[in-house]
């Protein structure tokens, strides 16, 4: 099996819509870290929690999230 | 302009806080109460045992003003979605998972030097001593390891 990861575009379009990390984790009802960990690739969220920024940013959720690595491109 | 600082990162800074709080605590009870088991002669620990209850009731009320303080008044509701957000936060929920597989291999090779260091001392109740030492280090670890990597995951803005 491939080296696949989620990889994001949360801090892109975060910066788009001028918003601050905090901002964004209190419309997504999370906290800071939680946004920082993911927007540096410490932590890959949960389908519930990708969906609930993807609602926050009002942006389709495979807009933020992909799929990063080798079979990255068939999938 | 910025903006305020959001009622979450109140809690969360005060969870935290309360974390350092109790770590100390099982700690300082700790070492007493082991110092106690393996040295119940020693007056020094004698007279710090007996202002246990005394410090134990400075601490409860440190607890109530440090809430008072770092929430600014607002209270600790469990049902709050500002603490609901902390509770259930991925990023922490994450941390505490390494925390317990840290504590919990730490324990594991504990084990083995305390058990050669009770023979040594054999103490009057080894099995329950080591039982009390391996809770204590287990809740400690815990503690310990999870302020750690929830301080890894503080930075940026």
């Amino acid at each position: 099996m491939a080296d696949e990861t989620v990889g994001n575009t949360l801090k892109v379009q975060r910066a788009i819509q001028d918003l601050t990390q905090a901002e964004l984790a209190h419309r997504a009802g999370v906290t800071r870290r939680s946004v920082n960990a993911i927007e540096t690739g410490r932590m890959v969220p949960s389908v519930l929690l990708a969906l609930k920024l993807a609602r926050a940013l009002e942006l389709p959720v495979d807009t933020l999230f992909h799929l990063d690595g080798d079979g990255a491109e068939g999938a | 302009m910025p903006s305020p600082e959001p009622q979450t990162e109140l809690y969360f800074r005060y969870g935290q806080w309360s974390l350092v709080v109790l770590l100390f605590l099982i700690l300082t009870l700790g070492v007493l109460f082991i110092g106690l088991l393996f040295f119940p002669e020693n007056t020094l620990l004698q007279s710090l045992s007996g202002h246990a209850p005394l410090a134990g009731t400075l601490v409860i009320a440190g607890l109530f003003a440090m809430q008072l303080t770092m929430l600014r008044g607002a209270r600790w509701n469990l049902k709050a979605p500002e603490v609901r957000a902390v509770l259930d936060d991925e990023w922490r929920r994450t941390n505490m998972d390494r925390a317990v597989r840290a504590a919990f291999v730490l324990v594991l090779v504990a084990q083995v030097p305390m058990a050669w260091v009770l023979s040594e001392l054999s103490p009057l109740y080894p099995l329950m001593v080591m039982a009390i030492v391996t809770g204590i280090l287990g809740l400690s670890a815990l503690i310990a390891a999870y302020l750690v990597f929830a301080r890894q995951g503080s930075n940026g803005g």
